[in-house]
């Protein structure tokens, strides 16, 4: 589902990262939103449209308007120098939010740990735990002050929770530091660089604290696969069926006529299961489990595919 | 018999089996231009019920755990704008600001509120928005990869109690279902609810049988209900014996992250079923298929029998075994 937005601000919070806000253009409220959530924006880049994923740091109290803040990135598929060519009135499309990285809600205590960009879900985040006196410490670590997005923002308006650290200035984070002498029912976010990720992990595994008081931004994980053609060969019906690159193979059964069930259509319920006699399995779905998986002798026709050239099913 | 269906209710009413046999699967479909609440003649009847059922003692109908507050008012929002979008000759929405207007003109009702502020209801936002809908309403609160029964309205259960399952995990409160765990179905739901997305609601359909038209069959009220099972004879099963069916659906809530889960129950007497004979005839291959566990699960052990043999005898031959397009060589 879409939404149809222009933007209405720019702002350079650092020489690298420019905030924009977002406004509806059709007429149409903008779709509230929980502390934590991103929203896909679509990017045209020549032919195509890249879906890029950014996290809204705007608060959720703030319903006329959505917030993004994007990190110019050499790297890139061009989505963010596009973003930040933009102007002031730029139309753009782009997703309902999404919650991938949200707020534990039995938690006594939030500790939100930020690297560089990594800081933009966590300004949602304590719009509301600071709204509902929920106690929280932010830990920050950036370059330097000028570089560090939103530094007079959280300094003025939660300076005495947040706690800045500046690699110029040789200061680091010290998980221990942070995560000792916490009362029990703390939880820990962690949108930091891997290895600092996996010392934090590590060291609050070593104090005690339960895996699901652990929590990690992962987002855009979805597998993106070259889809090629294959050939399904149906042993019962003794029919050879082309799986065209566009199509799944649920659609080229229902062309053929080959009654097949269906429900949910995107990998999630299993309806449309059919066994599979011969050839590898790509499975693209979300049913299967990982032990089911491996044993490669069903699949979910609405979305797995053959990973090679043809596959033989019990059809 | 009184609040029986009229023949338009009975046309629509969502007969749950595709086919001959019933199987345990996810069976999840997307809700697609269509209201996410019915309302329909039974407004009034439900609604009064469901009204005298919360006044008399809201223990084990109520459950709101406190860190479910931004759910309610989701909750609020989520039925009142689906309502005035596709009901709009009975519910009109207006919203300036924080500042909303709600009439429901079927119950006379109309009030305006401060959103996201409590004491401008004369309830709070969840049971105010409960008691003018026929749904029962469950939000489950997702957070530690799994879903949470925290909060809930129900009156109209299928043998169960609320404040039994209250802060169970999606696991713990699916418990009873027999075959389902060893076959990992609520794994998959479970990682399928977890995925639902805010504007993409999904639908599914539960079925079971009730004897008498009694939409009330809680824990709570066992002594009421339960020795009912055992007065069906052949003679008095097509008027007793109701077919019950849930339309269940599935709302990603988006302030709270939470899912509205909403049961929509319906009941046709066999009598009232068998003016479609494909109806009949596939309630009867389902039944008599069914696994004794499942039989007994359901609650249909004493009297599954007694239904097997009355619709044997009370089913005609459909002339078309297309549904859409059956002709209704009985009437009522």
């Amino acid at each position: 589902m879409m939404q149809a937005v222009k933007i209405i601000k720019i702002k350079n919070l650092t020489p690298k990262i420019k905030v924009f806000r977002l406004t509806e253009i059709d007429g149409k409220k903008l779709k509230a939103f929980s502390p934590g959530s991103h929203i896909a924006v679509e990017i045209p880049v020549g032919q195509k449209i890249h879906r890029n994923f950014y996290t809204l740091c705007s608060s959720q109290q703030q319903t006329e308007f959505y917030d993004i803040a994007v990190l110019l990135t050499n790297n890139s598929r061009g989505g963010s120098q596009y973003l930040h060519r933009s102007k002031i009135g730029t139309k753009l499309n782009i997703s309902y939010p999404k919650n991938s990285f949200s707020l534990a809600s039995f938690a006594q205590k939030h500790i939100l740990v930020a690297g560089g960009i990594g800081i933009t879900p966590y300004l949602s985040m304590i719009a509301y735990l600071s709204k509902n006196n929920i106690p929280f410490e932010l830990h920050y670590a950036a370059k330097s002050a000028s570089e560090c997005a939103f530094y007079d923002f959280l300094k003025c308006e939660y300076s005495s929770q947040v706690k800045f650290y500046f690699s110029e200035l040789e200061e680091y984070i010290s998980p221990e530091k942070v995560l000792e002498k916490q009362p029990l029912g703390t939880h820990i976010y962690l949108c930091i660089p891997h290895s600092l990720r996996k010392d934090f992990i590590t060291r609050a595994k070593s104090i005690g604290y339960p895996k699901s008081a652990i929590h990690q931004e992962i987002f855009g994980a979805k597998k993106v696969n070259q889809k090629r053609s294959f050939i399904a060969n149906l042993s019962k019906s003794k029919q050879k069926i082309t799986v065209a690159k566009d199509r799944t193979l649920l659609e080229a059964l229902e062309a053929a006529k080959i009654p097949i069930d269906y429900s949910c259509r995107i990998g999630g319920c299993g309806a449309c299961e059919v066994k599979v006699i011969a050839g590898d399995i790509e499975h693209l779905d979300s049913y299967y489990s990982s032990v089911e998986k491996t044993q490669q002798n069903k699949m979910l026709a609405c979305i797995s595919r053959a990973k090679n050239q043809q596959i033989i099913i019990d059809l | 018999m009184s609040n029986s269906n009229s023949i338009e209710a009975i046309k629509r009413f969502p007969f749950p089996f595709a086919g001959d046999s019933y199987q345990y699967s996810v069976n999840i479909q997307p809700v697609v231009n269509e209201p996410i609440l019915d309302v329909d003649e039974h407004y009034q009847t439900e609604i009064k019920l469901r009204n005298s059922i919360l006044d008399r003692n809201k223990t084990g109908r109520y459950v709101n755990l406190p860190h479910m507050k931004t759910a309610q008012w989701d909750t609020l929002e989520a039925i009142m704008e689906d309502l005035a979008t596709h009901y709009s000759q009975f519910f009109t929405l207006h919203q300036k600001g924080d500042r909303w207007t709600w009439e429901n003109k079927i119950l006379n009702v109309r009030d305006t509120f401060a959103f996201l502020d409590e004491s401008s209801l004369p309830y709070e936002p969840f049971e105010y928005i409960a008691r003018q809908v026929q749904e029962d309403i469950i939000l489950l609160d997702q957070r530690e990869k799994d879903l949470f029964l925290d909060a809930g309205v129900l009156t109209f259960p299928t043998k169960w109690s609320i404040e039994f399952d209250a802060g169970m995990s999606f696991e713990e409160f699916h418990a009873p279902v027999p075959r389902a765990h060893q076959m990992g179905v609520f794994k998959k739901a479970k990682s399928f609810l977890r995925r639902i997305e805010i504007g993409k609601p999904w639908t599914r359909r539960n079925w079971t049988m009730t004897v008498n038209r009694r939409l009330d069959t809680s824990f709570e009220t066992y002594p009421a209900w339960g020795k009912d099972r055992s007065s069906v004879t052949l003679d008095n099963c097509g008027a007793k014996v109701h077919l019950r069916v849930e339309v269940q659906r599935f709302v990603r809530l988006p302030r709270s992250n939470s899912l509205m889960f909403t049961i929509h129950t319906y009941l046709i007497s066999l009598e009232e079923l068998s003016i479609n004979p494909v109806w009949t005839k596939r309630l009867h291959e389902v039944l008599k298929k069914l696994p004794s566990d499942i039989v007994q699960y359901k609650g249909l052990s004493r009297y599954r029998d007694t239904v097997l043999t009355w619709l044997s005898q009370n089913t005609l031959e459909p002339e078309y075994t297309n549904l859409e397009s059956t002709v209704y060589s009985r009437s009522l």
